[in-house]
């Protein structure tokens, strides 16, 4: 679990720091402040794979695609994970995530991306967590990011031997879309957690007995999936957006155990009515099955429904505003008693 | 949205506000303010009760449009001390550096990058009661002595129920029980009566919300 993060030349982050973090994690704050760039970083420095995180980022906002000058390299890509789209100079402090550490020697435990000009007068880009460090030549064409790495470009620069890795289960679930339902249902095959996601279905379609991933007819690939509602076979996509996003949600959830779900806007789709619900579903999965949870939020629905379940779970939850005053982020905590101020008194948080 | 009466006195959102303990409060301070000529450009928030005006304190220091001036008038009640040792509670995520104990002259604090605070607590920062103890103080007309009598005969009747605490607001309500007309709101009988603004509290007090405020 972390217990506190920091980001430091990160998109829109020169700095941020977080001092507390608990098990569920609201963060709100008005619009582009950062909060979608906050989430990613958790991805990043929680992501076991380094570049497959690194692409996974880029490719989902479109920024892997060419230039107007038609340049596609690594570097020309890259830098929009940097603070102001512009990567770190060679050899200088450059991306840092990770929880706030208190001693030198735990410095290897940070995820660190920046630029080094190596032995050979190469062009570098270095991604290092854990004293591994996976290098990448920031002129090579980013498509071959995957290709390089495979080319035995990852070294360890630590002469201690790195600890087997452990899988650790890391979802992230957008604003919009679906991701891959598919997949993520098929993981829980023959597990109670397909009966958990049924059970979070009926908040919103209490008739629903159950879920089928069936093939489609020729033309489209792949299984859509399809609910039963007293007797008829209903294909998900046509039940509107609340009862998706449930789905999408849950079944995320429930392929994070021992591990981290990361939920951006988590409002969307979902009418205020069923949003205290869906946070009772949240708090206590977050429990069973040991996921810490980050979600952020820029509706007061959803704050307000946030607030109802963490009144019983007041250890278990904080939530922040991410601020920007005079050129800097900040974070404002909230103690479940300053929610309650602010709510009994009308007073806007967000 | 239609605008009632008492819309003035909902100002909570406003860059320099002044929170107060209710209705009677957010009236007898503004025409204070009318009758001495103070510039009256920050919102009156009436939070209802003493303790809406600390989570109300304690929601705008927190809250994404942080006011630029705070001020706040709270009844000392039966322990100025306790009552100054809340402020403080509910403020020292924010405010490190408030004095330990409130001065006579009521407080206005600055500090970094904070709103500016002014903190009044009622009848004056020293003695424990109440707004209505204020209001009395400077309501030279009204003869508190002979109607707290008179209460007192119906204490001994048996006909009362108020709290001791709030032994002025029940003489201040007596007396306006006995003008015409007896039913008239707060605000209109409180404007027949005149008030001398000469005392050394209407003084002390004016020169606290305008050091606040201006």
């Amino acid at each position: 679990m972390c217990n506190s993060f920091v980001a430091k030349n990160f998109r829109a982050f020169e700095e941020i720091k977080i001092e507390k973090l608990a098990k569920v994690n609201l963060f709100l704050g008005r619009n582009s402040i950062g909060k979608t760039a906050l989430l990613e970083a958790f991805y990043l420095h929680l992501h076991q794979d380094k570049i497959e995180a690194i692409e996974g980022l880029l490719v989902k906002k479109d920024e892997h695609l060419s230039h107007e000058d038609g340049s596609s390299s690594i570097g020309s890509i890259v830098r929009h994970l940097f603070h102001n789209h512009q990567l770190s100079n060679f050899n200088n402090e450059g991306i840092i995530l990770g929880e706030i550490i208190k001693q030198e020697k735990n410095k290897d435990k940070l995820t660190e991306i920046k630029t080094i000009i190596d032995k050979n007068d190469d062009e570098i880009l270095r991604v290092t967590k854990n004293s591994i460090s996976e290098d990448a030549l920031l002129r090579n064409d980013f498509d071959e990011l995957y290709r390089h790495r495979h080319y035995g470009m990852r070294h360890r620069i630590s002469r201690h031997k790195s600890k087997p890795r452990k899988n650790i289960n890391l979802q992230f679930v957008r604003s919009s879309g679906s991701g891959d339902i598919v997949k993520m249902w098929d993981n829980i095959d023959l597990t109670d957690k397909q009966a958990k996601v049924i059970e979070a279905l009926r908040i919103i379609e209490p008739s629903l007995s159950g879920i089928k991933f069936v093939e489609q007819d020729r033309r489209s690939r792949g299984r859509i999936a399809k609910a039963s509602i007293d007797g008829e076979i209903v294909p998900f996509k046509s039940m509107g957006d609340g009862i998706n996003r449930i789905l999408y949600i849950v079944l995320s959830m429930v392929n994070a155990q021992d591990g981290y779900l990361l939920i951006d806007e988590f409002e969307n789709g979902l009418h205020y009515s069923v949003q205290e619900q869906v946070w009772k579903v949240i708090f206590s999965l977050a429990e069973s099955l040991n996921i810490q949870v980050f979600i952020t939020t820029h509706s007061s629905d959803c704050i307000k429904a946030f607030g109802s379940q963490w009144e019983s779970n007041e250890e278990k939850a904080t939530m922040h505003r991410i601020d920007y005053k005079d050129k800097r982020h900040s974070v404002m905590l909230y103690d479940f008693s300053d929610l309650n101020d602010a709510l009994s008194t009308n007073t806007e948080v967000r | 949205m239609s605008s009632k009466s008492t819309d003035w006195m909902k100002r909570c959102g406003e860059k320099s506000v002044l929170l107060l303990e209710g209705k009677s409060d957010c009236n007898i301070v503004k025409k204070f303010c009318e009758d001495n000529e103070i510039n009256t450009q920050f919102g009156f928030c009436n939070c209802e009760n003493d303790n809406q005006v600390l989570s109300q304190l304690n929601a705008l220091l927190q809250g994404s449009n942080q006011p630029e001036i705070i001020g706040i008038i709270l009844d000392a009640d039966n322990d100025i001390n306790a009552r100054y040792q809340e402020i403080i509670n509910k403020t020292t995520k924010f405010y490190k550096k408030l004095p330990s104990s409130i001065l006579k002259t009521g407080l206005v604090h600055t500090e970094n990058g904070l709103p500016k605070l002014g903190v009044w607590i009622m009848p004056n920062n020293q003695d424990n009661g109440a707004l209505e103890k204020f209001y009395l103080e400077l309501a030279t007309d009204i003869d508190t002595a002979f109607i707290n009598d008179v209460i007192k005969r119906a204490e001994n009747k048996k006909l009362t129920s108020f709290k001791s605490q709030h032994r002025n607001k029940a003489i201040m309500h007596t007396y306006f029980a006995w003008q015409d007309s007896p039913s008239d709101p707060l605000h209109s009988a409180i404007n027949k009566i005149a008030l001398d603004n000469s005392q050394e509290i209407a003084t002390t007090f004016k020169i606290w919300l305008v050091q606040l405020f201006n």
